[in-house]
C-alpha cells in the first residue's frame, strides 16, 4: 500500500519534472546566448546578410501582376478594373439616391436634375423599420440616430458613407455565405480557407490596401473593395459554423420528404441556421464601419475623411461629432440587424389581401418618403437642413481639451515619464536584447508542451519568417507596445468584468461604454491624447489600451456568468462566503473562458498597431503605414504578414493553453 | 449612276471642309473626366479647386479624387490620376524625379508659391535661449528643450517619416545634442505643438508654410547653413567634412504634376495647368479664413473665381 | 477583428426607452454647452483676440479704434516693402502737431515690430499709408507690426490703442 503510494507520489512529482528541466534549459540557452553574444553575433541579432528580400519580390510580382501579366483575352488589370467598373455603377446609384441627387443629361446643354432623398424621408424611414423590427423603442433609437445626423450638420457626409455600407453590406454578405456555403460543403474547400481567413483577420487592413490600390484605381470604389475584403471573413467562418450547427433531425426530415440537395440547403438548412447567419450579418455591418476611416484614407470620402481632416486642423470638437456620427451609424445599425435577427417567428393569422394592409410599415415608408422627395424639389429645407437650423458643440470640446492641457499636463506629465522610465522603457529594452534564436527556440517550446510537436513547428516557423525576412527588432518594440497594452487592459478589464459579472445594472452601463468604445473612431481622442501626453510609446500605448480592454471585460463577463448555477449551489450550500465563491470557484471555472477573453484582447491589440503608427510609433504597424504613403506592395504586406503571424501565434498558443484548462476542469 | 455622282460630290465636300477646318479639336477634346487630387490639407485643397474650377468653365468636366501625397505617383503613372497640384520640393523632390524617369508623368511647371519647413520654435522660447536663431545656439540650449525621455538630449519633432527632410541625418551631421522623433501623422505634430503653445512649453518642431500653423502660432525658424544640393549629395561640402546634410532643407518651388497622357487628351487644359500662377499671399489669406476663421472653403474659392475673372482668363488661352 | 457577442438578445421595453432617454439627455447637455459658445469658432490667437477686444472695447465706450492691413504678409522678404494701410475711427491723426501739447483725441501713430516699445520704433507718423521697410536683421518666422497710437507730446494712448498685422517672413 504504502509502496503504491509512494510510487504514485513519486510518479506525480516525476510528470512536472520533464517540463520544468526544459524551461529551465530554454531559460538558460537564452542568458548564455546573451552573455557570449559577441562570439555568436548571429544568434543574438539576425544579421542582415541573411535577409531574404521577400519585400521587393512581392513588389515585383504586384508590378508584373499589373503591368504585364496577360490572360490571354486580356490583361489581369483589365479584369480587376472591369470589375471595379462594374461596381462603380451600384455604388454611383447609391450615393445619387443617398446624397448627390440624379442628374439625366437630356440634351448637350440641359439636364434634369432629380433631388435626393430627403433627409426627413429617411428619418422617418429609419424610426418606421425601428418599428418593424422591434418596438417603439428601438424606432427612438434609430430615429434619434439619424435626426442626430441631420441636426450636427453630419447629414452629407453620413450620406456618402452610408451608400458605400449599403452596397457593401450585400456584396460581403453574399460573398461569406457563398464561400461559407462551399466551405461547408467540402471539408478539403474548408481547410485551405481556415488558413486564408485567419491571415484576412490578423493582416492590418493597411497592408493591402496598395495592392487593392493598384489593381481597383483609387477612388470610392477601391475603398469599398477593402472594405469588402476586411468584413466578409466573420460572415465566412459564421456561415460554415451555423450549418454545422443545423440538428441532424432537421436535416434527415428534410431528405424524408425528398428534398434536393439545392433544396434542402436553400429551403432546410439555411433558414435554420438564420440566427446565427444573422450574427455573421451583424458582424460584416461592424466591420465596415470600422472600416470608414481607413477608407476615407484611401478616397472613401465621407465621415471619415471629415474625422481626419478636422483633426488634422486641430479642430479636436468637430471631429468628436464627426467621430461620433460614425458611432451612431454604427448603433442604429447594429441594433437593427440584431432586432430583425431575433424577430420571433410571425403569427399565423389570416391575411388580408391588399399589399398595403399586409405590410404596413412598407406602406407608410414608401409614401413618406415619395411625399417629402417630392416636395424637397420645391422646398430646399427638405433637400437639406439649412444651416442655421444646425448646431454644433465643436467649441465646447476644443475649450474642454485646452482646459485639460493647461491645468493637468504637469501631473499628467509626471506621472507618464515615471510609468516611461521605470516600467515601459526597461521592458522594451529587455526585449530587443533578447537573442532572437532563443525566442524562436522558447516559442517552440511553449508549442510543443500545449499542443504537441504540431504546434511546436508552426509557432517555430512564423517567428523564423519574422527573423528573415529582417522585422525582428520591429516585431520586438510591436510585442512590447501590446504586450504592456495587454497587461494594463487585463489589469483595468478583469476587474471590471468581474464587477459586471456579479451586478447587472453596473453590466448594462458597461455594455453601453463598451459598445462606444468600441465604434468611436479611435483617431479621434488619439489626438487630445497626443496633446496630452506626446507622440511616442505611451500615446499609443492608451490607444490600444482603450480598444483592447473590451474584450477584457465582456469575455469575464461572460466566462463568470456561464458558470453552471448547480455549482454554485453547491458551492453555497457548502457554506461559502460571496469571496470565496468568486475566488475559489467563479474565476477558477471561467478561467479558459478569461483566457480567451485575454486572446481576443492581443488580438485586438495588435489590430490597433498601425492606427498607433499614426501617433508616431516605430514598430510593425509604423512599416505598413510608411509602406501605404510610398505605395511599396512588398513592404506593407510582408510587415502585415509579421503582425498576422505573430497574432497566430499568441492565438495558437494561448487557444491550446484554454483548451487543455477546459478538459482539466471539465468543462469541454 | 446621277446619284452616286452627287453623294460622291457631297462626300468629296464634307472631306474637304472637314480638312479645310482647322486640326485642332475645339475646347473640350474629351468629355472625359481631368481628375485632380486631393490631399487633406487647405491650402491645397484651395488651389487645386481653383484650378478645377478654372478648368469647369473652360468646359472641362472635372473630378476631385483623394489620394495621399507620395502615394498619387502610382495612380499618374497608371493615368488613374491626371493631375497633382502641389508637389513640394522641400519634401517631394525625390519621389518627383523618380516619377518623371518613368516617363509616365510630365512636370507642368511651378505654381508661382514658395515653401519653407524647417525647424521652429515660439517666440517665448527666445528668451530661455537667447542665441536663437541662430543653430549654433541649439546646443547651448539642450537642456531647456529637453523631457524626461531624452534628457539630457533636447527633443526635436520632426514630421512623419514618409516626409524625409533627413532630419536624423542633419542633426548627427551638425553635431547636435537632440534626439529627433517622428511625429505619426501631421495632426499629431500640431496636436502637440498646440499643447506646448498654450501652456508656453519648450517645443521645438518641423512647422511649415503656406499652412496656417505660422499664423495661428507665433514663433520662428532656425537659421541652418543655407541648402545648396552640395550639401545633400557631397560629403566634404559644408561644416561637416565627413557627412552630407550639414545645412537646413531646401526652401523652394511648388509645383504641379501630371499624367503624360493627358497632354494629347486635353491639351488645352494642360496649357492651362501650365499658366496657373498664385503667390503666398492669396493662398496664404485663404488658409487663414478657412483653417482659422472657419469660413467655408467651398465658398472662399468662389470668392477668388469671381475676383480673380480677368487673371485666370488668361490662363485659358490655348496657342 | 470580429467583435464577440456575449449578451444580445430581445431586450425588454423599459431598458429599451433608457437608451433614447440617455440619448436624448446627453443632447440636451451638448446643446446647452454648444449654444453658449456658438459664436466662439476660432482658437484665440495673439493678434484676432486683440482685434477683437479692441473692437469690443471701442464699442463699449467712445475709445478710438486702429484696423491695419498690409499688402504683403506671407512669404516676405526682409528687403520687401510693405505698405501698411492704417484707418482710425474715434481719433484724429494729425502729422503737423507731433511734439506740441497733448489734445485728447488728436494725436499720430508709431509703428513697432515686435515686442518693441519706447523709442524703438520702425516708423511714425500719421499718413493713412505707410511704406515700412524692415530691418535686414529680422528673423525668418511669424512677426507683428503693431500701430500705436500717440497724443501729441509723444506719449502712448493711455490705456494703449493699437492695430496689428501679423507677418510672415522667410529668406527664399
Amino acid at each position: 500500500m504504502s509502496t503504491v503510494l509512494a510510487s504514485k507520489e513519486a510518479l506525480a512529482g516525476k510528470r512536472s519534472h520533464p517540463w520544468l528541466v526544459a524551461w529551465t534549459a530554454g531559460l538558460v540557452t537564452t542568458v548564455l546566448l546573451y552573455a557570449f553574444r559577441d562570439y555568436w553575433p548571429w544568434a543574438w541579432q539576425y544579421p542582415r546578410e541573411w535577409n531574404v528580400p521577400l519585400r521587393f519580390w512581392v513588389s515585383d510580382f504586384m508590378s508584373w501582376l499589373v503591368n504585364e501579366f496577360d490572360l490571354g483575352l486580356f490583361t489581369f488589370k483589365e479584369l480587376t478594373r472591369s470589375l471595379s467598373w462594374l461596381l462603380h455603377w451600384p455604388l454611383a446609384a447609391a450615393q445619387s439616391l443617398l446624397s448627390a441627387g440624379f442628374g439625366i443629361e437630356l440634351s448637350e446643354d440641359e439636364m434634369l436634375r432629380l433631388p435626393r432623398l430627403s433627409w426627413l424621408g429617411i428619418v422617418a424611414l429609419a424610426v418606421i423599420l425601428g418599428h418593424l423590427a422591434r418596438n417603439w423603442g428601438l424606432a427612438a433609437l434609430t430615429g434619434s440616430c439619424f435626426l442626430y445626423l441631420a441636426l450636427f450638420g453630419q447629414w452629407d457626409s453620413a450620406m456618402v458613407t452610408l451608400s458605400s455600407i449599403i452596397i457593401a453590406v450585400p456584396i460581403g454578405v453574399t460573398a461569406g455565405l457563398l464561400v461559407g456555403i462551399w466551405g461547408f460543403r467540402s471539408a478539403r474547400v474548408e481547410a485551405i480557407i481556415t488558413p486564408v481567413l485567419d491571415l484576412m483577420q490578423t493582416v492590418p487592413v493597411f497592408a493591402y490596401l496598395v495592392p487593392v490600390l493598384f489593381l481597383f484605381g483609387f477612388g470610392p470604389v477601391a475603398a469599398m473593395i477593402a472594405t469588402i475584403i476586411y468584413a466578409t471573413p466573420p460572415m465566412v467562418r459564421c456561415t460554415m459554423l451555423s450549418l454545422k450547427l443545423v440538428p441532424t433531425e432537421t436535416v434527415e426530415f428534410g431528405r424524408m420528404a425528398g428534398c434536393t440537395r439545392r433544396q434542402l440547403l436553400w429551403r432546410v438548412q439555411i433558414p435554420s441556421a438564420r440566427p446565427t447567419l444573422m450574427v455573421g450579418v451583424n458582424q460584416v455591418i461592424m466591420l465596415s464601419l470600422n472600416m470608414v476611416i481607413i477608407a476615407s484614407m484611401i478616397g472613401a470620402g465621407g465621415l471619415g475623411f471629415d474625422v481626419l481632416s478636422s483633426l488634422k486642423r486641430l479642430q479636436f470638437g468637430q471631429g468628436v461629432e464627426a467621430g461620433l456620427a460614425i458611432t451612431l451609424l454604427a448603433i442604429a445599425l447594429d441594433r437593427l440587424s440584431q432586432a430583425f435577427a431575433n424577430q420571433p417567428p410571425p403569427e399565423h393569422r389570416e391575411q388580408p389581401t391588399s399589399w398595403l394592409k399586409r405590410h404596413p410599415h412598407l406602406g407608410i415608408a414608401l409614401a413618406v418618403i415619395l411625399v417629402t422627395t417630392g416636395l424637397g424639389v420645391f422646398v430646399d429645407a427638405l433637400r437639406s437642413l439649412p444651416e442655421n437650423l444646425t448646431l454644433t458643440t465643436g467649441p465646447f470640446w476644443n475649450d474642454v481639451v485646452s482646459w485639460v492641457n493647461v491645468n493637468f499636463f504637469d501631473e499628467l506629465d509626471a506621472v507618464k515619464s515615471w510609468l516611461l522610465l521605470n516600467f515601459l522603457i526597461p521592458v522594451k529594452r529587455f526585449l530587443l536584447q533578447l537573442p532572437w534564436v532563443a525566442v524562436t527556440g522558447l516559442v517552440a517550446l511553449a508549442g510543443y508542451q500545449l499542443g504537441g510537436w504540431r504546434l511546436a513547428l508552426v509557432s517555430a516557423s512564423l517567428a523564423l519568417f519574422i527573423a528573415v525576412t529582417g522585422n525582428w527588432e520591429k516585431s520586438m518594440i510591436s510585442i512590447y507596445l501590446c504586450g504592456i497594452s495587454v497587461l494594463f487592459a487585463a489589469a483595468i478589464g478583469i476587474p471590471i468584468g468581474i464587477w459586471a459579472a456579479l451586478n447587472n445594472r453596473v453590466h448594462r452601463v458597461v455594455q453601453n461604454i463598451i459598445d462606444t468604445l468600441q465604434t468611436l473612431p479611435s483617431f479621434v481622442y488619439l489626438i487630445p491624447v497626443v496633446m496630452l501626453f506626446r507622440v511616442g510609446d505611451f500615446s499609443a500605448m492608451i490607444a490600444i489600451v482603450a480598444y483592447a480592454v473590451v474584450p477584457a471585460i465582456r469575455y469575464t463577463d461572460h466566462g463568470i456568468r456561464q458558470v453552471p448555477p448547480d455549482l454554485i449551489e453547491a458551492s453555497r450550500a457548502m457554506g461559502c462566503s460571496r469571496l470565496q465563491l468568486l475566488r475559489r470557484v467563479q474565476l477558477p471555472m471561467a478561467m479558459p473562458e478569461i483566457m480567451l477573453g485575454i486572446n481576443q484582447t492581443i488580438m485586438m491589440a495588435l489590430a490597433m498597431l498601425v492606427i498607433t503608427a499614426l501617433v508616431g510609433t516605430r514598430d510593425l504597424g509604423q512599416e505598413v503605414y510608411i509602406a501605404l504613403t510610398k505605395a511599396d506592395t512588398g513592404r506593407g504586406v510582408v510587415a502585415g504578414v509579421c503582425v498576422a503571424f505573430i497574432a497566430i501565434i499568441a492565438d495558437r498558443l494561448i487557444g491550446a493553453w484554454a483548451r487543455k484548462k477546459k478538459r482539466e476542469l471539465g468543462l469541454a | 449612276m446621277k446619284n452616286s455622282k452627287s453623294l460622291t460630290a457631297v462626300l468629296a465636300l464634307a472631306l474637304a471642309t472637314a480638312i479645310a477646318l482647322p486640326a485642332r479639336a475645339a475646347v473640350p477634346e474629351s468629355k472625359d473626366s481631368i481628375i485632380l487630387t486631393i490631399h487633406d490639407w487647405t491650402g491645397q485643397y484651395i488651389t487645386t479647386h481653383i484650378m478645377g474650377r478654372v478648368l469647369e468653365e473652360m468646359g472641362y468636366n472635372v473630378k476631385y479624387q483623394q489620394a495621399d501625397y507620395i502615394a498619387q505617383f502610382a495612380g499618374l503613372e497608371s493615368g488613374d490620376l491626371h493631375v497633382a497640384m502641389e508637389m513640394w520640393e522641400t519634401t517631394g523632390k525625390q519621389a518627383m524625379d523618380k516619377s518623371l524617369a518613368t516617363g509616365k508623368t510630365m512636370d507642368l511647371g511651378e505654381t508661382g508659391m514658395k515653401a519653407i519647413e524647417e525647424w521652429w520654435y515660439p517666440y517665448y522660447m527666445k528668451e530661455k535661449c537667447p542665441g536663437l536663431p541662430d543653430w549654433k545656439a541649439l546646443n547651448k540650449c539642450a537642456e531647456a528643450f529637453a523631457t524626461a525621455e531624452t534628457q539630457p538630449k533636447g527633443r526635436y519633432l520632426g514630421g512623419p517619416v514618409t516626409w524625409a527632410g533627413f532630419d536624423d541625418e542633419r542633426a548627427e551631421a551638425l553635431g547636435l545634442d537632440f534626439e529627433v522623433v517622428h511625429a505619426g501623422t501631421d495632426a499629431a505634430l500640431f496636436a502637440e505643438i498646440q499643447s506646448a503653445y498654450e501652456r508656453k512649453a519648450p517645443v521645438l518642431a518641423w512647422v511649415y508654410t503656406p499652412h496656417w500653423a505660422p499664423i495661428k502660432f507665433r514663433g520662428e525658424w532656425v537659421n541652418f547653413p543655407r541648402y545648396t544640393d552640395e550639401c545633400y549629395n557631397d560629403p566634404k561640402w559644408g561644416l561637416n567634412p565627413d557627412m552630407a546634410y550639414d545645412c537646413g532643407k531646401p526652401r523652394g518651388w511648388i509645383k504641379k504634376v501630371g499624367w503624360k497622357g493627358g497632354e494629347k487628351k486635353w491639351p488645352c487644359a494642360y496649357q492651362a495647368v501650365r499658366n496657373f500662377k498664385v503667390s503666398n499671399q492669396e493662398i496664404g489669406e485663404m488658409i487663414g479664413e478657412v483653417d482659422l476663421e472657419g469660413k467655408d472653403v467651398d465658398q472662399v474659392v468662389e470668392a477668388w473665381i469671381s475676383k480673380n475673372k480677368d487673371r485666370w482668363s488668361k490662363w485659358t488661352e490655348c496657342s | 477583428m470580429p467583435r464577440n457577442h456575449s449578451g444580445f438578445g430581445p431586450r425588454s421595453d423599459l431598458t429599451m426607452w433608457k437608451k433614447p432617454l440617455i440619448f436624448a439627455g446627453a443632447f440636451i447637455l451638448t446643446l446647452v454647452f454648444g449654444c453658449a459658445d456658438e459664436d466662439e469658432a476660432t482658437a484665440p490667437t495673439a493678434s484676432s483676440t486683440q482685434q477683437a477686444s479692441d473692437e469690443s472695447a471701442a464699442s463699449r465706450s467712445d475709445r478710438p479704434l486702429v484696423t491695419v492691413s498690409a499688402d504683403k504678409t506671407h512669404a516676405v522678404q526682409p528687403e520687401d516693402e510693405i505698405t501698411l494701410s492704417v484707418s482710425v475711427n474715434g481719433f484724429k491723426l494729425d502729422e503737423s502737431r507731433i511734439g506740441q501739447d497733448n489734445e485728447p483725441g488728436v494725436g499720430h501713430y508709431r509703428i513697432y515690430l515686435d515686442d518693441a516699445h519706447g523709442e524703438d520704433f520702425l516708423a511714425a507718423g500719421a499718413a493713412p499709408n505707410r511704406k515700412i521697410s524692415l530691418p535686414s536683421s529680422i528673423t525668418d518666422g511669424s512677426h507683428e507690426l503693431r500701430v500705436v497710437l500717440y497724443n501729441n507730446d509723444k506719449t502712448p494712448l493711455s490705456p494703449a490703442v493699437e492695430g496689428r498685422v501679423l507677418l510672415i517672413v522667410y529668406r527664399l
